[in-house]
C-alpha cells in the first residue's frame, strides 16, 4: 500500500521524490491546498471517506503517517 | 462576535467542532503564523452557532469569513443565523478545492444568499533555469521606508476581495526576508514582485508593473528575479483570476500550467470582480 501512496503523491506533485525520508509539509512538498487535493484523491482511490478530524498536517507529513491514517480510516493493509 | 486574543482559542474552537464527531467540513486552511498576525492586529473574531464555528477576519471594507462545521446541512442552518448579525456588512468567503468537489459547498452558500464574485485558478510549473535579461533596470530589495508606498500600490491596483491584500506588517516581513524586489527610478517604484520560498516550493504572491511603465520589460525582469531567487526550489506556484486572460496568457508563455484546483470567491452582496490588468 505504501507504494500506492507514493504513486498518488507522485501524480499530485510529480516534481518531487516522495520516496525520500523527508517531512513533506516542512519541506514545502505539500501545502495545505495540496493536502485538500490529496484527501480527495485518497478517498477516491481507496473508496473511503477520510474523517475531517484527521485532516491535520501531521497526518500527511510522511508516507508512514499517511499509511497509518488510511489504516485508521478502514483501509486493509 | 468575540475578538480572539490568542491562537489557542482558535485551536480550541476547531477542536470543539471536531470533538462533536459528527463530521467536519471547513474552508479554514490558513497557516498558523498568518492567523497569529491577524490576532496581534486585532482583526480576528469568532462566533459559534450550534455545530458550526465562524471565524471573521476584518478588512478595511469587508469581512473575510472562515467556517468549521459538522456538515453542509448544519452549515446551511448556521449561515442563516450568521446572516442576522452580519446583514449590513460585506462578507467574503473562499471555497477551495477541485472543481467538482467543492460544488456542494458552493451551492450551500448560494442557497444562503451568497453570489460568485470571481474564481481563481492555481497554476504551477517546475522550476527551470531563469532567462538572464540584461537591461537598464536592476531589481533591488525594497526597504522598510517603502512599506507604505507598496501597501498603497497594492490597495489601489489590486482587488482586495479577490487578492487577499497583505497588511503593512506582512509587507515588512517580506522586506526583511528580502522577498520583495522592486524596480525604481527617481525614487518612484515602477514595479515589484513579492514571493515566498517554503522548502522545495516557491510562491509568487504579487507581481506588479505600474500602468504608466508597462511595455518596458519591467514585468519580465521582475519575474526573472523571482525565478532567479527560487532556483533552489522545485516548483513555482501562484493563483490567478480566471477571467484575467492577459495575465493567464503571460503565465502560459512562461510555461505555467493550470491545475484542477480552484478558489471560488463568494460574497453576500451581488457584486462581481471587474478585470484589472495587474
Amino acid at each position: 500500500m505504501k507504494q500506492r501512496i507514493v504513486n498518488i503523491l507522485q501524480e499530485i506533485r510529480p516534481e518531487f521524490d516522495f520516496t525520500q525520508e523527508l517531512n513533506f509539509i516542512e519541506e514545502g512538498m505539500l501545502d495545505s491546498f495540496d493536502v485538500v487535493n490529496l484527501v480527495t484523491t485518497l478517498d477516491e482511490s481507496f473508496s473511503i471517506c477520510i474523517d475531517g478530524m484527521d485532516i491535520i498536517p501531521e497526518n500527511f507529513a510522511t508516507i508512514d503517517s499517511i499509511y497509518n491514517l488510511l489504516i485508521k480510516n478502514g483501509v486493509k493493509s | 462576535m468575540d475578538k480572539i486574543s490568542n491562537f489557542l482559542e482558535v485551536q480550541d474552537s476547531v477542536k470543539f467542532i471536531k470533538n462533536l464527531k459528527k463530521g467536519f467540513i471547513t474552508n479554514f486552511y490558513t497557516e498558523a503564523d498568518r492567523i497569529i498576525k491577524w490576532i496581534d492586529n486585532n482583526q480576528f473574531y469568532k462566533v459559534t452557532y450550534g455545530d458550526s464555528v465562524f471565524f471573521v477576519k476584518t478588512e478595511i471594507e469587508f469581512n473575510h469569513l472562515f467556517f468549521c462545521s459538522v456538515s453542509a446541512e448544519e452549515l446551511n442552518n448556521s449561515l442563516s443565523k450568521l446572516k442576522e448579525i452580519t446583514n449590513n456588512s460585506l462578507l467574503v468567503v473562499d471555497l477551495i478545492g477541485k472543481e467538482l468537489d467543492i460544488q456542494s459547498i458552493v451551492n450551500t452558500f448560494k442557497r444562503c444568499g451568497f453570489f460568485l464574485y470571481t474564481k481563481l485558478n492555481r497554476m504551477h510549473r517546475n522550476t527551470i533555469k531563469y532567462e538572464f535579461i540584461n537591461d537598464l533596470y536592476i531589481p533591488k530589495n525594497a526597504t522598510i521606508s517603502q512599506t507604505k508606498v507598496i501597501f498603497d500600490l497594492l490597495q489601489f491596483h489590486f482587488d482586495p476581495i479577490a487578492e487577499q491584500l497583505p497588511s503593512l506588517k506582512e509587507i515588512e516581513d517580506w522586506i526583511n526576508k528580502q522577498h520583495l524586489k522592486i524596480i525604481e527610478e527617481d525614487e518612484e517604484i515602477l514595479g515589484f514582485v513579492i514571493f515566498d520560498l517554503i522548502g522545495y516550493t516557491s510562491y509568487l504572491r504579487y507581481w506588479f508593473v505600474h500602468p504608466k511603465h508597462r511595455n518596458k520589460k519591467i514585468g519580465s525582469i521582475l519575474l526573472n528575479e523571482f525565478f532567479k531567487k527560487s532556483i533552489e526550489t522545485k516548483r513555482q506556484i501562484f493563483w490567478v483570476i480566471g477571467t484575467n486572460e492577459n495575465a493567464i496568457k503571460r503565465y502560459l508563455h512562461y510555461e505555467f500550467q493550470p491545475e484542477n484546483f480552484y478558489d471560488y470567491i463568494m460574497t453576500n452582496k451581488n457584486i462581481h470582480y471587474e478585470t484589472k490588468d495587474c
